[in-house]
């Protein structure tokens, strides 16, 4: 039976051209998407296209979503807490749309910008994802680009330390 | 990732992280004299505290003044970062990418320093939590229909959505900074940074965000200054219950903001060396937008003072007259010098419209637009309806120590700033002179050499 050891291997490479030639290289070989990771200090285009396709909308409901939860808010703090306090009006409406409605605004806003920040942080990963190694790290802010693989066999990382080489790349 | 030259990745990340590794002395003297001011400013705060608001020049029925003309002025100054961030990423105008984190910058911390003046205007700030709506023994609740409250919830919205707006795409450099830092500093950045890696997930994740909060942003800095402009337009005080406050104080806020942003510009330029990142274009571009801005607010400010001169109404004409040739005539007149008889010629003419003209013509708006917001402020509370209340005001040292603290504070916090993340977004700089061809597509030679090398 082949070696099971699960490895990750890092290479570091000059250009995006030349990672992105690697990463093709090491989808023809059979590697899956989900074990190869890209990581660049800059947005690299014909990486991050793919998740165009994956996301469509479901965002934007999402801060749809939130922005109602802040006029949800708005609602609860300013209508029903100024008719629970009992506030005294001299006879005018407790309740005026205008006013309230400025406040309802706002926070509809603040609902959608706070929901805007917590699913981003999600869906990148971010708070859960270690960080890259000093020494990938210090070659990514100095403008290569990092390509990280998942090697399940001895085989398999055999064949990514040969496409690694083919573009001259650092590998850890 | 960008070959060779000038524009490699490396001299674009020593140019712009020199401000962060490297400290020069005339940083250290910025620091030292603002700071300076900014505690003589916080002595005076605490004077006025222990002694009481009597201190400060405002008294019936001139109630506001500085105070409330430093609120209005710093929230104007904050719309620097929502025009030149958010409009332009949302008409793609590629050539704000140097300048986006400056102007966010001057957002927040615009926005931090005129959030403290009403609490400043406090005859007892250490009461101020009294205006928090939570349940208590006093029985107070708080005034929804008050533009004061509108007020609250407007400026938290902004200043939140414009920390999360300057924070979010400064993630990828800070980043960058962990992996060029050591020891404590390497440990702030990682946290801040939250891990960020540069996988083309957090790429495409953090680009929509960017692109969903530039278009959340807008409307919100635009209900902002409208909302503050109602702080006067709702109440019934000749001269200032005026239905065009709102858009007229919105085109003055952007007018100040533009005019706050390119002196912030031209003065990182020089400090820091930036020549090649803020270039005359920038000045140039700028330039036409503030020329734009100087043309509207004098639109605005002639139709408010037409219409009001045309109705005739006695308490009007009262406060227009002692403007435009009573006691505040000096104060009303360098306003339009400044905001536009200067601006205006320099903006118009090319020639002129290099990046020391655009300076001068800022410089002069940024005051302008001071005097503009005490001018709509102090004369109507002066000479109100009712004659036998009529008064007049004078600045004492408190307020005005504490105006040229609040300056002193912008300066040290952007000093601070400037020290700790790169003024200039690293990342977005190097994505917007990425030439096509490295957008990852082989080129035609490429492509054809790989056919004949088969």
């Amino acid at each position: 039976m082949a070696d099971e050891t699960v490895e990750k291997l890092t290479a570091i490479i000059d250009s995006p051209l030349q990672a992105q030639e690697a990463t093709a290289e090491l989808y023809e070989e059979g590697f899956a998407r989900e074990d190869i990771t890209v990581m660049s200090a800059e947005p690299l285009p014909a990486f991050m296209s793919e998740f165009d396709s994956r996301s469509r909308g479901g965002a934007t409901l999402l801060v749809i979503g939130g922005g109602f939860a802040g006029a949800f808010a708005a609602v609860a703090l300013t209508v029903w807490t100024a008719k629970r306090m009992g506030l005294v009006t001299g006879g005018m409406p407790i309740v005026t749309p205008w006013a309230f409605g400025i406040i309802v605004y706002e926070l509809i806003a603040l609902g959608a910008i706070l929901t805007t920040l917590v699913i981003t942080v999600y869906e990148a990963g971010l708070l859960r994802s270690a960080q890259p190694s000093p020494e990938v790290d210090r070659a990514i802010a100095d403008g290569k680009v990092a390509v990280a693989v998942r090697c399940p066999t001895e085989i398999s990382r055999s064949v990514a330390e040969a496409i690694f080489a083919k573009s001259g790349a650092q590998v850890y | 990732m960008i070959a060779g030259g000038m524009n490699d990745a490396a001299s674009i990340n020593t140019d712009l992280l020199r401000s962060v590794f490297r400290t020069g002395k005339w940083w250290y003297l910025t620091v030292l004299i603002a700071g300076s001011v900014m505690l003589a400013a916080g002595a005076a705060f605490l004077y006025q505290a222990y002694v009481g608001i009597a201190v400060a020049g405002i008294n019936r029925p001139v109630y506001w003044a500085f105070y409330i003309t430093n609120f209005v002025f710093w929230i104007g100054i904050s719309h620097a970062g929502t025009l030149i961030s958010a409009i332009l990423r949302v008409t793609g105008a590629e050539w704000r990418r140097p300048i986006t984190r400056c102007a966010e910058a001057i957002t927040v911390f615009a926005l931090m320093i005129g959030a403290l003046f009403p609490i400043i205007h406090l005859g007892r700030p250490w009461l101020f939590y009294w205006l928090v709506p939570y349940p208590s023994e006093r029985g107070l609740w708080p005034n929804f229909r008050s533009p004061l409250a509108w007020d609250f919830f407007a400026i938290n919205t902004y200043l939140t959505g414009s920390i999360i707006y300057l924070y979010l795409p400064l993630i990828p450099d800070l980043a960058m900074l962990r992996a060029k830092s050591k020891g404590i500093r390497r440990r702030i950045y990682s946290l801040l940074s939250l891990g960020w890696s540069g996988t083309p997930l957090q790429w495409h994740r953090l680009e929509r965000a960017v692109r969903i909060m530039a278009v959340i942003i807008i409307p919100v800095a635009v209900s902002v200054h409208t909302i503050v402009s109602w702080d006067f337009a709702m109440a019934i005080q000749p001269m200032w219950h005026s239905t065009i406050f709102g858009p007229y104080f919105v085109v003055g806020a952007i007018f100040s903001g533009i005019a706050a942003l390119i002196v912030a510009m031209a003065i990182l330029r020089k400090v820091f060396h930036l020549e090649a990142y803020l270039k005359p274009v920038h000045f140039n571009n700028l330039g036409l937008l503030l020329l734009t801005m100087s043309l509207l607010w004098f639109y605005f400010t002639f139709s408010e003072y037409l219409t009001g001169y045309y109705g005739n109404e006695p308490a009007e004409m009262q406060i227009f007259w002692s403007k435009v040739s009573g006691p505040y005539s000096p104060l009303f007149w360098a306003m339009v010098v400044c905001c536009f008889i200067i601006p205006v010629p320099i903006l118009a003419f090319k020639k002129l419209r290099t990046i020391t003209g655009t300076l001068i013509a800022s410089t002069g708006i940024v005051i302008g637009m001071w005097l503009e917001r005490f001018l709509i402020i102090v004369p109507t509370l002066a000479a109100p309806r009712l004659t036998f209340n009529w008064g007049h005001y004078r600045p004492t040292w408190v307020e005005i120590l504490i105006t040229i603290g609040t300056v002193a504070y912008f300066i040290f916090l952007y000093a601070v700033f400037t020290k700790l993340f790169p003024i200039v977004a690293v990342w977005e700089y190097k994505e917007g002179i990425r030439p096509p061809h490295t957008s990852m597509e082989p080129t035609q030679s490429e492509a054809t050499a790989a056919v004949s090398a088969d």
